[in-house]
């Protein structure tokens, strides 16, 4: 078995974390918005920035998935 | 676009595009901060720039910022704008003993963070990008009917201004925290501060000893024993 795709197919495990993450956001923000229906709108920019740089770490791993198939 | 403008009575075009303009900047001093202000337009620009290659895919271009060179260039292009920003702010003697801000402990990650913070940058851009190309060509091959449609939405639209909104976000922040106004305590301040800090002390100690006396006025052990005839608690012992 051709190991690179099996360190490939490992470093797509950090999707875990950015799910996690994004998960644990989201619930906040929809606690924060049942709280505070009138602050929905900040909620919303800060939760989708958030969930942004949350999603990097997934991203991280997606990138070096591919600079490990592609050496 | 630019040609024929005009302070007065001005055309539907030039409106719109101040409208545009002003909307933008707006925006983007919102996240500079007043400190920042002076770099508002570069971050407008590659606002735009990125705005628009990121959706580029939608009418059948790659985008650019796919290439690993154009997002590590963006990257660095920011890192040298926040160090000069910095520099220019605060001068090269500042600039250097800010380093080892606020503990000295801390001043390995600081000099690391140059080299983090534009790699992070690049990084996020060109991965969300070119994942996202990836998964639209996977669905494409999979289901080639209406479904990329509804998720191209989502994929380049969404997905793309939102990392042209990091982008811009992460670097603003960046001046923003370089050229911020911090307040520097002189050797006065310091004193007046302990001086203080010293005084709440002697206050909280005066108020525990109050307490304290006021406690040993009632004793509610004393009280029960008292209550239940026992003897005092010095004939027991």
């Amino acid at each position: 078995m051709d190991l690179t795709t099996l360190a490939a197919a490992i470093a797509a495990f950090t999707g875990i974390g950015a799910g996690i993450g994004i998960g644990i956001a989201t619930g906040r923000a929809v606690d924060a918005v049942a709280r505070q229906p009138e602050a929905s709108g900040k909620i919303m920019t800060l939760l989708l920035l958030g969930g942004a740089l949350a999603e990097a770490t997934a991203i991280y791993g997606f990138v070096i998935a591919i600079i490990i198939l592609v050496s | 676009m630019t040609s024929g403008l005009r302070i007065d009575h001005i055309s539907r075009k030039q409106a719109a595009i101040e409208l545009i303009i002003l909307k933008l900047r707006e925006l983007v001093e919102g996240m500079l901060g007043h400190t920042g202000r002076p770099y508002a337009e570069y971050i407008m620009t590659i606002l735009v720039y990125l705005g628009i290659s990121n959706m580029i895919g939608l009418i059948g271009f790659t985008p650019p910022t796919m290439d690993l060179n154009v997002t590590v260039a963006l990257a660095l292009m920011s890192i040298v704008l926040v160090e000069v920003a910095g520099i220019r702010k605060k001068g090269v003697k500042t600039w250097l003993s800010d380093f080892k801000e606020p503990i000295p402990v801390i001043l390995p990650m600081n000099i690391l963070e140059l080299g983090i913070r534009p790699l992070s940058l690049c990084m996020r851009l060109f991965g969300n990008v070119l994942g996202a190309t990836v998964i639209m060509e996977m669905i494409k091959v999979v289901i080639p009917v209406l479904l990329p449609a509804v998720l191209s939405v989502y994929f380049d639209i969404f997905d793309g201004l939102i990392q042209a909104y990091v982008f811009c976000f992460l670097t603003s922040l960046y001046i923003a925290e370089a050229t911020e106004d911090k307040e520097r305590e002189t050797a006065e301040e310091r004193a007046e501060r302990k001086r203080l800090a010293a005084e709440a002390r002697a206050e909280r100690r005066a108020e525990r000893a109050r307490r304290k006396a006021e406690e040993d006025q009632f004793d509610i052990w004393a009280f029960y024993r008292r209550l239940l005839m026992l003897p005092p608690k010095e004939a027991v012992a």
